[in-house]
């Protein structure tokens, strides 16, 4: 405890010395992060501050640099070699190339501003630990991995890109998939861009559009999303599940959507199934809506099995009610599997039967007749 | 018009005699063929027009009661009265033809006084007229309806029931009375007036006011009785209607044809509160319009007594 204390009275005391490595009170350098790790091959780059009480200008330079690196001092986008200090802190940075052959461990070495004619100086030491792996990576994290849908459906993977290395990457968006598939990769904010721009620890997100062909079998498919650039090469498998699509179309073989029908005799009518999505329809039934008291039966009751793309045909009998007036009625046809339904609307005519035409013109005729014979009997002969 | 007479009649059944040649006079005359012609082609077209109006609604209209009497009941463009309309106002056209110069004709061709040296009594002979020319009309309305009927059965292949078979039979009955009311009307201005073209265009003046400026006149004497309150203008003016045979005709068809029609006239709210909406059945509809049909059997009565009367009373040998 004691120890502890006495350490930070120590701290209190020495802590402003290292920092603003304030020299002769005249001319000050400071460096936010005097140390920075980084990968062999890499950049490391120092965000420095200088400062005089007087305005001054300052030459820069680099002492005690290993061998084969670089440093360059960089100011107002372009090489420097000088700096004007004053009371307000000037920035620039320090770039230190390290080479790719550089061995790991810890490199020390100094910055010095220092205004030759009069003799005013000031000094910062840096660290460069060199550490493989140290430079992080590009992350592609999916919001879900796996999609499930028909085989019509168009399956859109959001993919969040996050650049976890300490430089901005570009880098070239590429997307496959299986044969027959269309795949696209496309940032979410330009339709048409290939290649996005991630700043260092930022992220972009991406959308991977997969469209399979539409005769598509169920099953599981992977869809690949890569990024490539800078150096950066990642991989993202992605997985869509294409579900059998149940679909049926009822209809008659030459579209017509009427029929005659006669009151109380029965006829017949076809009709056709078709099986127009991706999967087997099994035990297809058909049912109708005809209007009170009429009949429909039908020639078969239930289509055991049609194919994808096959149809069925199926033979309705109609038996319109004995006592159906003249004139035009609406029939429905349904067929259904557990999934999906198809209705069609006919329109049935009904024309009065024979008989009771025959019956009407008997009527008139006797009723005629029954006139002539009232003439005949009883008009002047 | 009589060129011979039986040799002997039994007393009592001269009328039969009279009958028997007006009734041949009146066959195939010319204004039999042109009023039968007239009347088949405005029932023809309105029954034409009714059949298509339900061919339309064939599915709605299968199984609703009584759907056959609807052939003379509803219409559809471009035919703007039903069947039974027309009959209404075409109808007594038939009573006023058959009857207008019953009398004055044979005073005018002066076979009056011959007609009666015959041993035929002087009531025998206007009954007869009166016979005859009832039994014209009713065959022409009947054959005019089952005419009409097989139409009917022929466009919508629809059967009458029994019920409704027996509701038209009432109707033609009751049809052949209003004519007869006509029939009479035109046979007292026969008697009255000595010119047949006289009473033919007095007949018919009296017709055409009825029907065409009867609604305004019983409106006005309505709303003269009513006052200000309209429902008492109203009550009025269909009382003082009904003193019209077309009013008692219209209303009394109606129920006869119309099994759901229950009342007549006017109804108000109160009364069919929770009624149920039902079918009379034929003596329940002849119930509702009793009053009308003897109102119209009493009417067509008086008129022929009084045509009787004063043919009885009239000076022959002119």
């Amino acid at each position: 405890m004691r120890r502890t204390i006495g350490l930070l009275f120590a701290l209190m005391i020495f802590y402003p010395l290292p920092a603003l490595a304030q020299v002769e009170g005249q001319v000050g350098l400071e460096v936010l992060y005097p140390g920075v790790v980084v990968e062999p091959g890499d950049q490391a780059t120092f965000d420095l501050e200088a400062t005089s009480t007087t305005p001054r200008q300052l030459e820069l330079r680099v002492d005690g640099l290993p061998e084969g690196w670089t440093a360059t001092f960089r100011g107002g986008g372009s090489d420097i070699s000088r700096v004007t200090a004053d009371s307000d802190p000037t920035s620039f940075d320090l770039n230190v190339d390290v080479p790719a052959d550089a061995a790991e461990g810890s490199y020390r070495f100094r910055v010095v501003a220092s205004d030759v004619g009069a003799d005013l100086a000031a000094s910062v030491d840096l660290e460069i630990v060199v550490r493989a792996g140290a430079g992080g990576e590009v992350v592609l994290t999916p919001d879900f991995p796996g999609l499930r849908g028909p085989a019509d459906a168009t399956f859109t993977f959001r993919v969040e890109v996050r650049n976890d290395t300490p430089q901005e990457v570009q880098l070239e968006l590429d997307a496959s998939g299986p044969e027959g598939w269309r795949v696209t990769a496309r940032p979410t904010t330009e339709e048409q861009a290939a290649t996005i721009t991630v700043d260092a620890g930022g992220t972009q997100r991406v959308n991977v559009e997969a469209r399979p062909p539409v005769n598509a079998e169920a099953g599981n498919y992977e869809v690949v999303f890569r990024v490539r650039g800078d150096g950066i090469e990642e991989e993202l498998p992605l997985t869509v599940q294409i579900i059998g699509d149940v679909a049926l179309e009822l209809t008659t073989p030459d579209q017509r959507l009427n029929t005659t029908v006669t009151a109380g005799q029965p006829s017949q009518f076809t009709l056709v199934v078709f099986n127009t999505g991706t999967a087997l329809l099994q035990g297809v039934e058909l049912s109708a809506t005809p209007p009170r008291n009429w009949e429909v039966t039908f020639e078969p009751e239930v289509i055991p099995e049609i194919a994808p793309g096959q149809s069925a045909n199926v033979t309705a009998t109609i038996t319109p009610a004995s006592d159906a007036i003249a004139g035009d009625y609406r029939i429905t046809f349904r067929a259904s599997v557990d999934q999906a339904e198809d209705s069609v609307e006919v329109r049935a005519t009904v024309n009065p039967s024979a008989v009771w035409g025959l019956v009407g013109v008997a009527v008139i005729a006797l009723t005629l007749g029954g006139l002539g014979w009232v003439f005949r009997t009883y008009g002047r002969r | 018009m009589l060129d011979t007479a039986a040799p002997t009649v039994p007393a009592g059944t001269g009328w039969k005699v009279v009958a028997r040649k007006e009734l041949a006079d009146h066959l195939l005359s010319a204004r039999f063929v042109v009023l039968i012609g007239v009347l088949a082609v405005s029932a023809a077209a309105a029954v034409f027009a009714a059949s298509g109006g339900i061919r339309e609604v064939a599915p709605d209209a299968t199984g609703i009661p009584a759907l056959f009497l609807k052939l003379f009941t509803v219409t559809t463009d471009p035919v703007p009265f039903p069947f039974v309309t027309f009959v209404g106002f075409l109808a007594p056209l038939l009573g006023i033809m058959f009857g207008f110069d019953a009398i004055n004709g044979e005073r005018a061709q002066g076979t009056l006084p011959r007609l009666l040296s015959q041993p035929i009594h002087r009531d025998e002979v206007i009954i007869g007229k009166f016979v005859a020319g009832l039994a014209v009309i009713g065959v022409m309305l009947g054959a005019l309806t089952a005419f009409v009927s097989g139409l009917g059965i022929f466009r919508l292949g629809l059967v009458p029931e029994p019920t409704e078979v027996a509701r038209l039979a009432v109707w033609v009955v009751f049809t052949v009375v209003y004519v007869g009311f006509w029939l009479a009307l035109a046979t007292s201005v026969s008697v009255l007036v000595p010119r047949a073209a006289t009473s033919a265009l007095v007949t018919v003046g009296i017709w055409l006011v009825l029907s065409l400026f009867g609604g305004f006149i019983f409106r006005a004497v309505g709303s003269f009785i009513g006052g200000d309150d309209p429902t008492a203008a109203l009550r009025a003016e269909l009382a003082v209607s009904r003193i019209s045979p077309l009013t008692l005709y219209s209303e009394a068809s109606s129920a006869l044809l119309d099994p759901s029609v229950r009342a007549t006239g006017l109804v108000s709210l109160e009364q069919i509160d929770r009624a149920m909406v039902s079918n009379l059945t034929l003596s329940q509809s002849l119930l509702v319009v009793w009053p009308q049909i003897v109102a119209l059997v009493a009417l067509t009565a008086i008129v022929f007594a009084a045509a009787f009367v004063s043919f009885m009373r009239q000076d022959v040998r002119a």
